[in-house]
Protein backbone atom coordinates (compact mmCIF):
# COMPACT_ATOMS: atom_id res chain seq x y z
CA UNK A 1 0.00 0.00 0.00
CA UNK A 2 2.92 2.38 -0.34
CA UNK A 3 3.39 2.11 -3.83
CA UNK A 4 2.06 4.20 -6.53
CA UNK A 5 -0.59 2.68 -8.81
CA UNK A 6 -0.68 3.81 -12.18
CA UNK A 7 -3.77 4.27 -13.57
CA UNK A 8 -4.97 7.26 -15.49
CA UNK A 9 -8.95 6.49 -14.29
CA UNK A 10 -8.38 5.80 -10.97
CA UNK A 11 -5.80 9.58 -10.89
CA UNK A 12 -8.05 11.30 -12.35
CA UNK A 13 -11.41 10.44 -10.32
CA UNK A 14 -9.21 10.86 -7.13
CA UNK A 15 -7.58 13.70 -7.46
CA UNK A 16 -9.80 15.99 -9.56
CA UNK A 17 -13.32 14.87 -8.69
CA UNK A 18 -13.38 12.95 -5.56
CA UNK A 19 -11.01 14.90 -3.03
CA UNK A 20 -12.07 18.55 -3.98
CA UNK A 21 -15.53 17.62 -3.35
CA UNK A 22 -14.67 15.82 -0.34
CA UNK A 23 -12.81 18.55 1.05
CA UNK A 24 -15.32 21.36 0.29
CA UNK A 25 -18.17 19.15 1.77
CA UNK A 26 -15.46 18.66 5.30
CA UNK A 27 -15.26 22.59 5.44
CA UNK A 28 -19.36 23.16 4.89
CA UNK A 29 -20.07 20.71 7.94
CA UNK A 30 -17.78 22.43 9.92
CA UNK A 31 -18.52 25.87 9.08
CA UNK A 32 -22.55 24.87 9.64
CA UNK A 33 -22.05 22.88 12.15
CA UNK A 34 -23.44 24.55 15.54
CA UNK A 35 -26.90 24.91 13.51
CA UNK A 36 -27.68 21.65 11.16
CA UNK A 37 -25.80 18.11 11.41
CA UNK A 38 -22.31 17.90 11.64
CA UNK A 39 -19.35 19.66 13.63
CA UNK A 40 -15.82 19.41 14.38
CA UNK A 41 -15.58 15.81 14.62
CA UNK A 42 -17.37 14.97 12.08
CA UNK A 43 -15.85 17.46 9.64
CA UNK A 44 -12.42 16.15 10.48
CA UNK A 45 -13.35 12.63 9.75
CA UNK A 46 -14.30 13.48 6.37
CA UNK A 47 -11.36 15.77 5.55
CA UNK A 48 -9.22 12.65 6.95
CA UNK A 49 -11.26 10.69 4.54
CA UNK A 50 -9.78 12.66 2.08
CA UNK A 51 -6.24 13.00 3.17
CA UNK A 52 -6.24 9.01 3.00
CA UNK A 53 -7.63 8.64 -0.09
CA UNK A 54 -4.77 10.90 -1.43
CA UNK A 55 -2.15 8.35 0.57
CA UNK A 56 -4.57 5.68 -0.74
CA UNK A 57 -4.61 6.23 -4.87
CA UNK A 58 -1.21 8.08 -5.59
CA UNK A 59 0.93 6.63 -3.01
CA UNK A 60 2.87 7.34 -0.06
CA UNK A 61 5.80 9.11 -1.01
CA UNK A 62 3.87 11.77 -3.12
CA UNK A 63 1.44 11.95 -0.31
CA UNK A 64 4.37 12.53 2.62
CA UNK A 65 5.55 15.31 -0.19
CA UNK A 66 1.98 16.85 0.97
CA UNK A 67 1.92 16.97 4.38
CA UNK A 68 4.42 15.11 6.33
CA UNK A 69 4.69 13.86 9.32
CA UNK A 70 5.80 16.55 11.78
CA UNK A 71 3.50 18.48 10.75
CA UNK A 72 0.66 16.49 11.80
CA UNK A 73 1.73 16.29 14.96
CA UNK A 74 2.23 19.78 14.55
CA UNK A 75 -1.57 20.64 13.65
CA UNK A 76 -2.78 17.74 16.00
CA UNK A 77 -1.24 20.34 18.67
CA UNK A 78 -2.04 23.77 17.10
CA UNK A 79 -5.85 22.07 17.44
CA UNK A 80 -5.68 21.38 20.78
CA UNK A 81 -4.04 24.65 21.62
CA UNK A 82 -7.12 26.29 19.68
CA UNK A 83 -9.39 24.34 21.99
CA UNK A 84 -8.18 26.06 25.28
CA UNK A 85 -7.75 29.19 24.03
CA UNK A 86 -11.83 28.85 23.09
CA UNK A 87 -12.03 27.80 26.74
CA UNK A 88 -9.94 29.90 28.69
CA UNK A 89 -10.99 33.36 26.54
CA UNK A 90 -14.18 33.39 28.55
CA UNK A 91 -12.28 32.96 31.85
CA UNK A 92 -9.97 35.98 30.91
CA UNK A 93 -12.96 37.92 29.76
CA UNK A 94 -14.64 37.51 33.33
CA UNK A 95 -16.86 34.31 33.07
CA UNK A 96 -16.64 30.57 33.72
CA UNK A 97 -14.29 27.69 31.86
CA UNK A 98 -16.06 27.43 28.62
CA UNK A 99 -18.97 29.78 29.00
CA UNK A 100 -18.94 31.47 25.45
CA UNK A 101 -21.29 34.76 26.45
CA UNK A 102 -18.53 37.48 26.45
CA UNK A 103 -16.29 36.64 23.60
CA UNK A 104 -16.83 40.24 21.58
CA UNK A 105 -18.03 39.25 18.30
CA UNK A 106 -19.09 42.82 16.86
CA UNK A 107 -16.04 43.10 15.11
CA UNK A 108 -16.24 40.07 13.02
CA UNK A 109 -19.83 40.73 12.53
CA UNK A 110 -18.89 44.15 11.03
CA UNK A 111 -16.01 42.43 9.09
CA UNK A 112 -17.98 39.47 7.81
CA UNK A 113 -21.61 41.57 7.68
CA UNK A 114 -23.26 38.10 9.59
CA UNK A 115 -25.22 38.33 12.51
CA UNK A 116 -23.42 36.14 14.55
CA UNK A 117 -24.60 35.38 18.45
CA UNK A 118 -21.28 35.41 21.01
CA UNK A 119 -22.30 31.58 21.50
CA UNK A 120 -22.03 30.88 17.84
CA UNK A 121 -18.87 32.18 17.36
CA UNK A 122 -17.11 30.16 20.56
CA UNK A 123 -18.62 26.84 19.14
CA UNK A 124 -17.23 27.57 15.86
CA UNK A 125 -13.51 28.11 17.82
CA UNK A 126 -13.59 24.98 19.48
CA UNK A 127 -15.11 22.91 16.57
CA UNK A 128 -11.90 24.62 14.22
CA UNK A 129 -9.70 22.85 17.11
CA UNK A 130 -11.31 19.82 16.92
CA UNK A 131 -11.73 19.53 13.57
CA UNK A 132 -7.40 20.02 12.84
CA UNK A 133 -7.21 17.46 16.18
CA UNK A 134 -9.61 14.91 14.43
CA UNK A 135 -8.40 15.27 11.06
CA UNK A 136 -4.35 15.14 11.73
CA UNK A 137 -4.63 12.32 14.19
CA UNK A 138 -6.45 10.00 11.65
CA UNK A 139 -4.05 10.45 8.73
CA UNK A 140 -1.34 10.14 10.89
CA UNK A 141 -2.35 7.28 12.59
CA UNK A 142 -2.54 5.82 9.26
CA UNK A 143 0.98 6.98 8.93
CA UNK A 144 2.39 4.95 11.11
CA UNK A 145 0.26 1.91 9.92
CA UNK A 146 1.45 2.48 6.67
CA UNK A 147 5.11 3.00 7.76
CA UNK A 148 5.14 -0.10 9.69
CA UNK A 149 3.47 -2.67 6.59
CA UNK A 150 6.05 -5.24 5.36
CA UNK A 151 4.68 -4.40 1.60
CA UNK B 1 -44.07 1.83 4.18
CA UNK B 2 -41.04 2.73 6.47
CA UNK B 3 -41.06 0.02 8.79
CA UNK B 4 -40.40 -2.75 6.89
CA UNK B 5 -37.72 -0.57 5.23
CA UNK B 6 -36.17 -0.60 8.63
CA UNK B 7 -36.66 -4.07 9.29
CA UNK B 8 -35.06 -5.16 6.19
CA UNK B 9 -32.40 -2.84 6.77
CA UNK B 10 -31.97 -4.51 9.81
CA UNK B 11 -31.74 -8.05 8.29
CA UNK B 12 -29.30 -6.78 5.84
CA UNK B 13 -27.23 -5.20 8.94
CA UNK B 14 -27.39 -8.91 10.86
CA UNK B 15 -26.45 -11.12 7.91
CA UNK B 16 -23.40 -8.16 7.50
CA UNK B 17 -22.43 -8.75 10.78
CA UNK B 18 -22.15 -12.80 10.83
CA UNK B 19 -20.53 -12.92 7.37
CA UNK B 20 -18.11 -10.58 9.02
CA UNK B 21 -17.53 -13.04 11.81
CA UNK B 22 -17.40 -16.22 9.08
CA UNK B 23 -14.95 -15.37 6.66
CA UNK B 24 -11.69 -16.31 6.33
CA UNK B 25 -10.19 -14.01 4.49
CA UNK B 26 -9.26 -10.70 6.44
CA UNK B 27 -9.98 -8.09 3.48
CA UNK B 28 -13.58 -9.68 3.17
CA UNK B 29 -14.23 -9.17 6.61
CA UNK B 30 -12.67 -5.63 6.52
CA UNK B 31 -15.28 -4.95 3.44
CA UNK B 32 -18.17 -6.60 4.75
CA UNK B 33 -17.42 -4.61 8.28
CA UNK B 34 -17.71 -1.68 5.85
CA UNK B 35 -21.10 -2.55 4.73
CA UNK B 36 -22.04 -3.46 8.41
CA UNK B 37 -21.16 -0.03 8.72
CA UNK B 38 -22.80 1.85 6.01
CA UNK B 39 -26.42 0.16 7.24
CA UNK B 40 -25.79 1.18 10.42
CA UNK B 41 -25.36 4.80 9.48
CA UNK B 42 -28.47 4.48 7.24
CA UNK B 43 -29.98 2.92 10.03
CA UNK B 44 -29.77 5.74 12.17
CA UNK B 45 -30.50 8.59 9.38
CA UNK B 46 -34.04 6.79 9.54
CA UNK B 47 -34.02 7.23 12.92
CA UNK B 48 -33.82 10.23 12.97
CA UNK B 49 -30.50 10.96 14.46
CA UNK B 50 -28.22 12.41 11.52
CA UNK B 51 -25.41 13.69 13.54
CA UNK B 52 -24.46 10.06 14.63
CA UNK B 53 -25.24 8.93 11.24
CA UNK B 54 -22.40 11.26 9.64
CA UNK B 55 -19.87 10.31 12.20
CA UNK B 56 -20.81 6.76 11.75
CA UNK B 57 -20.63 6.88 7.38
CA UNK B 58 -17.32 8.83 7.56
CA UNK B 59 -15.55 6.84 10.61
CA UNK B 60 -17.10 3.64 10.42
CA UNK B 61 -17.69 3.00 6.41
CA UNK B 62 -14.37 5.31 5.49
CA UNK B 63 -11.53 5.83 7.55
CA UNK B 64 -11.73 2.56 9.90
CA UNK B 65 -12.14 0.13 6.64
CA UNK B 66 -8.59 1.79 5.72
CA UNK B 67 -6.80 1.73 8.70
CA UNK B 68 -7.87 -2.12 8.98
CA UNK B 69 -6.64 -2.40 6.05
CA UNK B 70 -3.47 -1.10 6.80
CA UNK B 71 -3.42 -3.17 9.56
CA UNK B 72 -4.29 -6.64 7.41
CA UNK B 73 -1.20 -5.44 5.41
CA UNK B 74 0.93 -5.98 8.98
CA UNK B 75 -0.25 -9.66 9.79
CA UNK B 76 -1.32 -12.38 8.00
CA UNK B 77 -3.98 -12.19 5.34
CA UNK B 78 -5.45 -15.91 6.10
CA UNK B 79 -6.42 -16.67 9.35
CA UNK B 80 -7.39 -20.06 10.61
CA UNK B 81 -10.29 -19.51 12.85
Amino acid sequence: MNDRYDSVILHFVARVVMIPLIVVFGIYVLLHGELSPGGGFQAGAIVAAALLLVRLALGNRQAALQIPQGLLIWLACIGLGIYMFGGILPLILGANFLDYAPIPVEWYNKFAGEDRTPRAMGILIIEVGVFLGVASVLVLIYDLIAGSSRQ
Amino acid sequence: MIWWLELSLFGLLVVAALIALSVRDMIAAVATLSVYSFLAATLLALMGAVDVALTEAALGAGVTGVLLVGAVSVVDRRTPD
